[in-house]
């Protein structure tokens, strides 16, 4: 079975740096080449938190207000846990916008770029199309998310959306 | 087909069915939630081309995402097959079944790569290597499945302890603590076990840390032995499913203990 001896090598190969991964990124994307580094290098560290707020249209800005996430059910979670997608979904792209984020700050380009593809990028879109579902109370007119990081020591803000149109 | 194949592709069907029900019931892929198809089409302009841009969205776009519903019904499908009687299981119905659920499961990975965890993973190679080695070898694919799948858990185990082993957030007996204190998979009870006691912690990490990186030796221990190596997994996932929320995950990966026993027993009949 010549076939699943190169796929047991890629595998293998695919955990390590030399392996020049881009190349085989559909495998990737359809779940055919595992990444098996289970919490490591680094572990998910506190919870990071989507906060979001209204500008309104006599400028005066509104509290911040957290993205409630459902608990999951301490019962039954061990064989029925729905809420681990939408927890895990929030995690991996809010992860995803803060590493694309730092990535782009090292670039050199020029700041105005660096700010539209931030802006462009499909994490930020998923998170601001995501925080706009949620109703405005005070006839806001543009809103604001924010990522902060809750852990055991500190509480920081680790990224600011601008402010966007609530209405098109 | 032998009793450790069965179950094996019991455990699979079930973790698989448990996932699509959980999708249907969050609508985490709806378009007024977290992944809506109309953002995760703009990453790649295959999805917004006129031709091949139509066929996804007609996958991926409906409220209802047909792709769960025939998740749910293939694995069902799967586990009658599975639950049949000897003479009555018929080997080219699974290969039928088996190949159309990774393609659909293919299908959802490809949506979107956000969250997947690794049950997601495993479920796609496994049924994957499923239908391919049936497919190709009709007489001795199921031994050729149990192989590779055992396989995959002993590198998954092994590559976890060796990222984990070089992490200095693992060395300093930080990460257990970490992990437990959030929401995500987070235990209160739990993290204030670690607070008050930050040995036990360091302690945990360590044993985690050595089981996952020696985890490919077992197979030289004898049978008794190499039983409560695997107990000892089976407990791992077990905690992991109670504390931290990850059912899939102990369904998936304990589907390939079975696998292991028959690799082990083979190994050690043939060649020890």
């Amino acid at each position: 079975m010549i076939i699943l001896g190169v796929w047991a090598a890629i595998s293998i190969a695919t955990h390590f740096p030399f392996f020049p991964g881009n190349r085989l990124i559909f495998l990737r994307d359809i779940g055919v080449i595992p990444q098996w580094n289970f919490f490591a290098p680094q572990p998910p560290k506190g919870d990071l938190i989507i906060l979001y707020r209204d500008k309104l249209d006599t400028r005066e800005v509104s509290n911040w207000k957290e993205v409630k996430t459902k608990k999951r059910n301490a019962y039954w979670c061990w064989i029925w846990n729905p809420q681990k997608r939408n927890n895990k979904g929030i995690l991996d792209i809010v992860n995803d916008l803060i590493m694309q984020t730092n990535h782009l700050r090292e670039s050199n380009q020029d700041e105005k770029v660096k700010q539209y593809e931030v802006i462009q990028s499909i994490p930020y879109l998923l998170i601001l199309q995501y925080v706009f579902n949620y109703p405005t109370e005070f006839a806001g007119e543009q809103r604001q998310f924010a990522i902060v990081l809750r852990t055991r020591q500190e509480f920081s803000t680790v990224f600011t959306s601008n402010f966007h149109n609530l209405k098109v | 087909m032998n009793d450790y194949f069965r179950l094996a592709g019991i455990l699979l069907n079930i973790s698989v069915l448990v996932s699509a029900f959980e999708h249907i019931l969050v609508k985490v892929t709806s378009p007024d939630a977290l992944l809506p198809w109309n953002i995760l089409q703009l990453r790649n302009s295959i999805f917004i081309g006129p031709k091949a841009g139509a066929h996804f969205s007609k996958i991926y776009q409906h409220k209802v995402n047909y792709l769960f519903y025939t998740m749910v019904a293939l694995s069902i499908a799967g586990l009658i097959l599975l639950f049949l009687p000897g003479q009555l299981l018929n080997k080219n119905a699974i290969t039928i079944q088996s190949t159309f659920l990774a393609i659909v499961l293919m299908l959802y990975n490809y949506r979107s790569r956000y969250a997947l965890d690794g049950a997601d993973q495993f479920n796609t190679i496994a049924l994957t290597c499923l239908c391919i080695s049936l497919i190709l070898e009709p007489t001795t694919g199921e031994s050729y499945f149990m192989a590779f799948i055992s396989f995959q858990t002993t590198l998954s185990y092994f590559i976890a302890g060796l990222f984990k082993f070089n992490s200095p957030v693992w060395k300093s007996g930080n990460a257990l603590p970490d992990i437990f204190a959030g929401k995500t998979y987070g235990n209160q009870r739990i993290a204030g076990l670690f607070e008050n006691n930050a040995s036990l912690a360091k302690c945990l990490s360590a044993i985690v840390v050595y089981w996952e990186l020696f985890f490919p030796l077992c197979f030289l221990l004898p049978a008794e032995l190499f039983y409560a190596y695997l107990l000892v997994g089976v407990g791992f996932h077990v905690f992991n499913a109670v504390f931290m929320g990850l059912n899939c995950f102990m369904l998936s990966f304990l589907s390939s203990y079975p696998a292991m026993i028959y690799c082990h027993e083979l190994l050690h009949g043939r060649w020890f």
